[in-house]
């Protein structure tokens, strides 16, 4: 008896010392990596006013950053710097087997005033006759190249569907993912990422919900009726067709550059999806069908 | 080598400031002398190592700053230095207290120590707290940084006078790496950082002190 207890406390002991070690999970100790893990203050810069401002909770957030690229080893002027040369990168073989320049990328945050320049990534290639002014001329076109990229605004799914009853919630919901691509532009390969931000229900009776940040979520069979934050109930009966718009944010790096944002958001919207909208009407009886075979809803009864 | 590193981490969690400056300089005494460390034991690495890369006084004359390796942390840290400046509740002094915080923050990273960036932060300033968990989480069991210099080259203040004061501040740091007891890497370094930050402070009369700290996003 004594022996055992004695096992089952050095079993324990052992465990309370070793399982700390095996659960391990990286040590968030950057400076932005902690702000962000502990939940530090967001702020934005107005555009209107200038001023500094709380983020607001669950706000899109848009990147941070300024980027811009210099060619690799490239002091300024005519000056090179002469060690760095034999570091350079060869961009051979680039889209339609044209030569490039390698690149190197900076960021600095937007809204520091003064803020300077440091190293994001790179080197990578641009391959264009004149590199220096390439990224304003894909920044002019990226929005419209978005707008017309296929991006999918996600599924709809109602509950219960397709016939819901007329005053009972009826729950949507949408499956919107983040989607990827890759496009040419200007010669080089451009790989743009949507990510969807924000949704707007139009539940086809008139009434608009969002745009809002919810894509809404399945309900268990047993719970259907519930109101949920993307749930609606129809006031008359019919046939209504639900559209679903998805906002997506886009990024979009050139030749494995960083991801650089894409001004604005792209609106996509889903197929319409049809609802019939039915009434019921609840008639109670003291009879079974055996005893009264006349009664309303037995078979072969003319509804009134 | 190892003894020292354990000396160093106990008198900061015991003591306060003042028993830490007194630790680091008997530190620094005693490794003038010692030949220890692999790192640093040859006397012509001392020589040929310049102390003017350092703005700030060391502790003794004859302590030799070495910034951490994999071979073992920094050495003879020098102590930042409050200037007498941002003991003015003026632009220019809450300029100089957020660039001081920054070195006392790098400090921390440094040495593990962040005792002083808690006397220059309120309880209440949930980033200043994470900060500083953060460090102590990766000194624990014997490790410690190399690299995680923290810059500060861009801070604007705006002094409230009513209204609250605060310093828009372009903070960068290098890559961290967080080093095992026997050298080899705890995890994944982590990537350098170009970062906006909203610090604000209140003057309390003779100084300033940070209360709250944010990201600009």
């Amino acid at each position: 008896m004594k022996v055992r207890g004695l096992k089952v406390l050095c079993v324990t002991v052992f465990f309370l010392l070793f399982s700390p070690i095996a659960a391990q999970a990286d040590i968030s100790v950057g400076y932005e990596d902690r702000g962000l893990t502990v939940g530090a203050d967001q702020w934005v810069r107005d555009e209107n006013t200038g001023q500094l401002v709380r983020g607001e909770p669950g706000a899109v957030n848009n990147d941070p950053n300024d980027y811009k690229y210099e060619l690799q080893c490239h002091l300024g002027g005519g000056e090179f710097n002469t060690p760095c040369l034999s570091t350079i990168v060869e961009c051979k073989n680039g889209p339609e087997g044209k030569e490039g320049i390698p690149v190197i990328w900076y960021s600095k945050p937007r809204g520091v005033p003064g803020a300077v320049w440091s190293f994001h990534s790179g080197p990578t290639c641009l391959y264009d006759a004149k590199p220096e002014d390439l990224l304003p001329r894909i920044a002019a076109e990226i929005q419209k190249q978005f707008q017309s990229l296929p991006i999918i605004a996600g599924s709809v799914v109602a509950q219960p569907s397709p016939h819901t009853l007329r005053g009972a919630e009826t729950n949507f919901y949408a499956d919107a993912r983040e989607q990827q691509f890759d496009v040419m532009m200007f010669g080089q390969k451009v790989h743009v990422i949507a990510i969807p931000v924000q949704y707007t229900w139009n539940y086809g009776d008139g009434v608009v919900l969002g745009p809002q940040q919810s894509m809404g979520g399945p309900l268990p069979q047993e719970r259907w009726g519930e109101k949920t934050r993307t749930s609606h109930a129809y006031a008359n009966t019919g046939d209504f067709q639900v559209v679903l718009t998805t906002s997506f944010r886009g990024t979009y790096s050139v030749n494995s550059g960083p991801p650089l944002p894409i001004p604005g958001q792209g609106q996509f919207s889903a197929p319409p999806q049809t609802i019939s909208v039915w009434r019921s009407i609840t008639r109670n009886y003291a009879d079974d069908c055996n005893q009264n075979p006349h009664g309303q809803g037995c078979p072969g009864v003319v509804a009134p | 080598m190892a003894s020292l590193n354990v000396f160093v981490s106990r008198g900061i969690r015991s003591g306060a400031v003042a028993s830490v400056i007194a630790a680091s300089v008997a530190l620094a005494g005693c490794a003038g002398g010692a030949p220890a460390d692999p790192g640093t034991s040859s006397p012509a690495a001392s020589e040929s190592t310049s102390p003017s890369a350092s703005p700030s006084p060391t502790p003794t004359p004859s302590a030799v700053y070495k910034p951490a390796d994999a071979s073992g942390p920094a050495q003879n840290v020098p102590v930042p230095v409050l200037p007498e400046v941002a003991k003015t509740e003026t632009k220019e002094g809450l300029e100089a207290f957020v660039r001081y915080w920054y070195e006392v923050l790098d400090y921390a990273y440094e040495t593990g120590d962040s005792q002083i960036l808690g006397t220059l932060s309120e309880a209440s300033c949930v980033f200043c707290s994470g900060l500083r968990e953060g460090v102590a989480e990766a000194w624990a069991e014997g490790r410690w940084i190399s690299g995680g210099k923290i810059e500060t080259p861009a801070i604007t203040a705006t002094v409230g006078h009513g209204a609250q004061s605060y310093a828009v501040v372009q903070v960068l740091q290098q890559v961290i790496e967080i080093r095992n007891p026997d050298g080899s890497l705890h995890q994944a370094p982590t990537a350098a950082t170009n970062t906006g930050s909203r610090a604000a402070a209140s003057f309390n009369g003779t100084g300033w002190i940070m209360t709250d700290l944010g990201l600009i996003r």
